[in-house]
């Protein structure tokens, strides 16, 4: 099942008017908005694709949306709660959000076990959990259990993996392993930032395939309000079409198009989104 | 300018790396080497080079216009390399040299290869220039000043100027969005057949390779397991490696072509 519209589902993360001007880097150059007014909204168990070329604002617009950035106007929600420093939104937002990246060999630490790296989010949860008085605390067989588990999901052998380190693996086999690092603290929100772009075109489908996976599961949840939903930020509209539930164009900071997957394949309207389209096709 | 490679083996500390490659490249012919990471494509490219590390131990012939590549000695393979071979790497932001204008690194091979007036270097300069898109006045910038995209054009241009008979691309358009590589591979492909120069393209993408070569041959583990025309691969690859190649092209790429409706 796809989800095409919001009709029964409150939003779970909303963006009102986001502006980001970053500081010239050139002299007499005009400060330009990286993220110019832009509105955003996710839905529980939703699938959204953020897609532009280099440079058009789409990890400035995710890093806003997930709090790691201050907007220079607008504000964002979760929740429902406004999402500024320190209020208990900003705090939920953090704890229930994960992101993957590009390279994942920059995302794992080449001197740690792949079973320690993907552990490594968990136990942080169970440090602030100390903190924050969260009941998390899980007991070592429990860590154990839980990274094998999410290994598994991510289709990686956990007797083989969790005693590798990231120089043993392939770069397929390394992203399967940042995903579960994300997956492990049991996100609402997995933001996966040009996952796909890294690795070799044959391993890329084996990553879709898995994102694919993940998503199917969360939307079988007997709940659907407490389903994962996923940003995925990407430059090329082939990665996106299998996976997204609705893509959002971005343009020199600018949405220039918004819609459902099939309408946006089939009738783009912005001469922008025909070169995307022009350029993904065989 | 053709290419010659025969029976080339590689080996690196008793590791084989490439096993008895077969590949031609005939004058004026646009050739592809498509193969997934770690399968010995850039070796390929570096042997031709004669820039693979210095524990690699080679076999085999590698003829550049009747030339032996193998076993040259440094001093005539450098004379070679950026006059009448070019390179272009994935990598335009370590290709271009960081604290250099980008005039001064268009005009090195120049500099390195040929006796020219300062008016005669500087006319090729701007025409190469003009060729690859870039405004005149990006000449004076730094690498860093420019976007991705610049970077490879400027780093084409410093491949090209010398007007090189023989292009080596290394995946050059991987490092860049969709659009950008886009009209990397298609400026490539028009400056090629301007020059009527000989280019081996790599790359691990069928959907870039479609564009830019008719032949191709597909590596895997250091070893050519296929070879042909691109289009029949594309419609009926023979080789386990290149299904999986074909067919991630395949389901990576739209079906569309670019919309049903044309309004704006």
């Amino acid at each position: 099942m796809r989800l095409t519209d919001g009709a029964h589902a409150d939003p779970i993360l909303t963006g009102k008017g986001l502006t980001k001007v970053y500081a010239s880097t050139g002299s007499g150059t005009a400060r330009k908005a990286a993220v110019d007014g832009i509105d955003v909204s996710l839905l529980p168990g939703e699938c959204l694709a953020i897609i532009g070329e280099s440079g058009s604002g789409k990890t400035t617009l995710s890093r806003l949306l997930l709090g790691q950035l201050r907007p220079d106007a607008g504000q964002v929600a979760y929740e429902g709660g406004p999402v500024l420093h320190g209020s208990q939104a900003a705090k939920a937002l953090v704890r229930d959000s994960a992101l993957v990246f590009q390279n994942p060999f920059a995302s794992l630490d080449p001197r740690w076990t792949i079973g320690r790296s993907v552990a490594e989010p968990l136990l942080a949860a169970r440090l602030k959990a100390s903190r924050y008085g969260w009941h998390r605390y899980q007991r070592e067989q429990d860590l154990a259990d839980r990274v094998a588990k999410v290994l598994s999901e991510v289709q990686l052998d956990p007797g083989r993996i969790m005693t590798a380190y990231p120089s043993d693996l392939s770069g397929g086999q390394a992203q399967r392993a940042a995903i579960a690092r994300a997956l492990i603290v049991k996100p609402r929100i997995l933001l996966a930032d040009e996952p796909m772009s890294a690795i070799d075109v044959s391993a890329r489908v084996g990553i879709l395939h898995t994102l694919q996976s993940i998503m199917a599961r969360s939307r079988q949840q007997s709940d659907p309000s407490n389903g994962m939903s996923m940003i995925i930020i990407s430059h090329d509209l082939g990665v996106v079409q299998h996976i997204a539930d609705r893509i959002m164009v971005l343009s020199r900071g600018k949405v220039v198009e918004e819609g459902s997957v099939r309408t946006i394949l089939d009738y783009p309207s912005r001469s922008y989104t025909r070169q995307l389209l022009a350029a993904a096709t065989l | 300018m053709s290419l010659n490679i025969d029976g080339l083996s590689l080996s690196i500390n008793g590791r084989t790396i490439l096993d008895q490659v077969d590949l031609k490249v005939g004058n004026g012919q646009r050739v592809g080497l498509i193969g997934s990471s770690g399968s010995g494509k850039s070796m390929i490219a570096r042997s031709v080079l004669g820039t693979t590390p210095l524990t690699a131990s080679l076999s085999g012939s590698i003829l550049v216009d009747g030339l032996q590549i193998l076993g040259s000695d440094d001093r005539s393979l450098a004379d070679l390399r950026g006059s009448r071979m070019g390179m272009i790497f994935q990598n335009p932001s370590t290709a271009l040299n960081p604290v250099k204008k980008i005039y001064s690194q268009v005009e090195l091979p120049l500099r390195r290869h040929y006796r020219l007036s300062v008016q005669e270097r500087r006319r090729r300069v701007m025409e190469i220039l003009a060729q690859v898109g870039l405004d005149a006045d990006l000449a004076g910038s730094y690498p860093h000043e420019l976007s991705g995209g610049q970077q490879q054009r400027a780093a084409i241009a410093t491949a090209l100027v010398t007007k090189p008979r023989l292009i080596l691309a290394d995946e050059p358009t991987t490092a860049l969005d969709a659009i950008t590589q886009r009209q990397i591979v298609d400026l490539l492909v028009s400056l090629v057949d301007q020059s009527g120069a000989s280019l081996l393209f790599i790359t691990h993408d069928f959907s870039v390779l479609a564009r830019v070569a008719d032949y191709c041959y597909i590596l895997d583990a250091g070893r050519v397991v296929e070879s042909g025309q691109t289009q029949s691969i594309l419609r009926s690859p023979s080789s386990p490696q290149g299904r999986t190649l074909v067919r991630a092209a395949r389901e990576l790429t739209l079906s569309t072509d670019g919309g049903k409706h044309e309004a704006d």
